[in-house]
């Protein structure tokens, strides 16, 4: 489902044109951002949580090149499916 | 930082950033959640803008244990979601971090280098990140240990090798010490026969060094050269013997070591220690015995009026001597024997300028009666004489301590002439007649 098709159905249910969706996904996402980026974890009942995790540099190994290679530190937004969503899916 | 943002409060921060009543931004949440997990309940990978893609993928079925009963179970195929993150979003997340790129490393770069860049990385993190709660230090330290794991493996496998060259430079030292104090008490016996021989007994000990020496270094050497020494007191007797036996088991792992077992290791350890605690133990037996020698010369010199004024040079240099010997214990045998020379050169033309005065030299571990006699009167069998005149300082001629300054009578008081050979018999009937009285 591509997201115009997301933003259709949403509208459609909660009644509201597709820009007033659009928007109110827009404000989500940067909510999202803004928390995520301060290390928050967003909990939603039912579907999950968004968290953004720090992962810690680190060293490899190119196994073609036999090269130790260090790995910046990075910032990576998880997502990890609630019990419910897994449940569902199953 | 690192809070959870419920639910409720994501409404409010929704309805506050989109300007929508709190009963909207609820309504449109639970909708897009909704819709986004019946989609994938239909098996559809849903995509939303700005966000990133939610998708399924297939885990197939696989076998397992319960970690409680530990019986086996297979967990059965299903799907689970996994989600990516749009790159905007993505990179806006990660901003503090957006400069850095993976770097190839050297080879050969050490464990210190890594932990360096590591603790540097840190520092710029957290000049870097924006949000001022964030705080990349905490989660990093730990995970820095295991980053440099692989290199330090390459340690512990150096270390005992370097381990036990360290131990045995400390070893070195003491073993100076039984030496040191011992020879004197040998060499007497070889005192009575021409320096030549004496020479060759030295050769002879190199040679039987030679053939053990094989890989080991000048610890080896001493190893054999205490039992060459041991003699005349029972009670050091032990104690050579025993460093000589630690010292044959410790050599056969010490050979073996490059198998590099572990347990052989702990063997070497020990064996090692023990034979350090051994030394220790002789090294200041010697010393002690050392010292009570020093006592008796000094106590006997106190009564004689020409030994006064050597006896302050005489401990000045008692110290120095052994110090002296511990540098050269560095160097192979040889150049120690050369190194000797100098050493005790400087005394000669001390003593020798004043011949209107008593001439002194010392007694050292390689310097004895016969070697002075020789330096002084050109043979080494006068030695009698300078014993003859420093009887009062010298109790047995084949125990003398190191460091005995003894005065040299001039050549003409006993008539001694070493191209004259009635002069050498008469020295050496002498000889004969202290060997007697004994």
């Amino acid at each position: 489902m591509e997201s115009k098709e997301l933003i259709d159905q949403i509208a459609a249910r909660i009644e509201r044109s597709s820009a007033d969706t659009e928007k109110l996904l827009e404000g989500f996402v940067a909510t999202l951002k803004e928390r995520c980026s301060a290390l928050d974890c967003i909990a939603v009942p039912g579907f999950g949580t968004f968290e953004a995790k720090k992962k810690s540099e680190r060293v490899t190994v190119n196994p073609a090149s036999g090269k130790k290679m260090l790995v910046p530190p990075k910032i990576a937004l998880t997502f990890k499916a609630s019990a419910l969503l897994k449940s569902k899916l199953r | 930082m690192n809070s959870k943002v419920t639910f409720p409060e994501l409404v409010d921060a929704v309805a506050a950033a989109t300007e929508c009543p709190k009963r909207v931004s609820e309504l449109f949440l639970k909708e897009l959640f909704t819709v986004i997990s019946e989609a994938l309940r239909n098996g559809e990978s849903v995509r939303v803008r700005g966000l990133g893609l939610f998708k399924l993928t297939n885990v197939e079925a696989r076998k397992s244990v319960n970690v409680n009963t530990g019986e086996e179970m297979e967990i059965p195929s299903h799907r689970k979601v996994s989600f990516v993150p749009e790159k905007a979003l993505a990179d806006a997340i990660n901003a503090p971090f957006v400069g850095f790129e993976t770097v190839v490393l050297d080879d050969d770069l050490s464990e210190e280098d890594i932990q360096l860049m590591a603790s540097v990385d840190d520092f710029d993190t957290e000049e870097q990140a924006t949000p001022p709660t964030f705080s990349p230090e905490q989660p990093s330290q730990p995970v820095a240990v295991p980053i440099v794991q692989p290199q330090t493996v390459e340690q512990p496998v150096a270390e005992p090798i370097v381990q036990p060259q360290t131990v045995e430079q400390p070893v070195a030292v003491p073993i100076v010490q039984p030496q040191t104090v011992e020879q004197p008490v040998t060499e007497p016996i070889v005192q009575p026969e021409p320096i030549t021989e004496k020479q060759e007994l030295t050769t002879d000990t190199e040679d039987m060094k030679e053939p053990l020496k094989t890989n080991e270094d000048t610890d080896v050497q001493y190893n054999i050269i205490t039992p060459e020494t041991k003699p005349t007191e029972v009670e050091d007797y032990n104690i050579p013997e025993d460093d000589d036996e630690e010292y044959v088991t410790e050599r056969k792992p010490v050979s073996s070591e490059k198998s590099n077992d572990g347990f052989m290791r702990g063997f070497i350890w020990g064996a090692v220690s023990m034979f350090v605690f051994y030394l220790i133990v002789g090294g200041g037996y010697f010393m002690y015995q050392h010292i009570q020698n020093q006592e008796i010369i000094d106590t006997a010199r106190g009564t004689d009026s020409i030994e006064v004024e050597a006896t302050p040079e005489e401990v000045n240099e008692a110290p120095a001597e052994p110090a002296a010997e511990e540098t050269q214990t560095a160097d192979a045998q040889k150049s120690e024997a050369e190194a000797e020379k100098p050493a005790t050169e400087p005394e000669k033309p001390a003593a020798e300028p004043k011949a209107a005065e008593p001439v002194y030299d010392t007694v050292t571990e390689r310097q004895f009666l016969t070697k002075i006699a020789a330096k002084h009167y050109g043979n080494a069998d006068f030695w009698v004489y300078i014993y003859e005149e420093n009887r009062s300082i010298i109790k047995n001629p084949n125990t003398i301590a190191p460091g005995t300054k003894v005065v040299i009578p001039p050549a003409s008081k006993y008539g001694i002439d070493k191209n004259n050979p009635e002069s050498l018999r008469a020295a050496r009937k002498k000889i004969q007649e202290i060997e007697n009285k004994k």
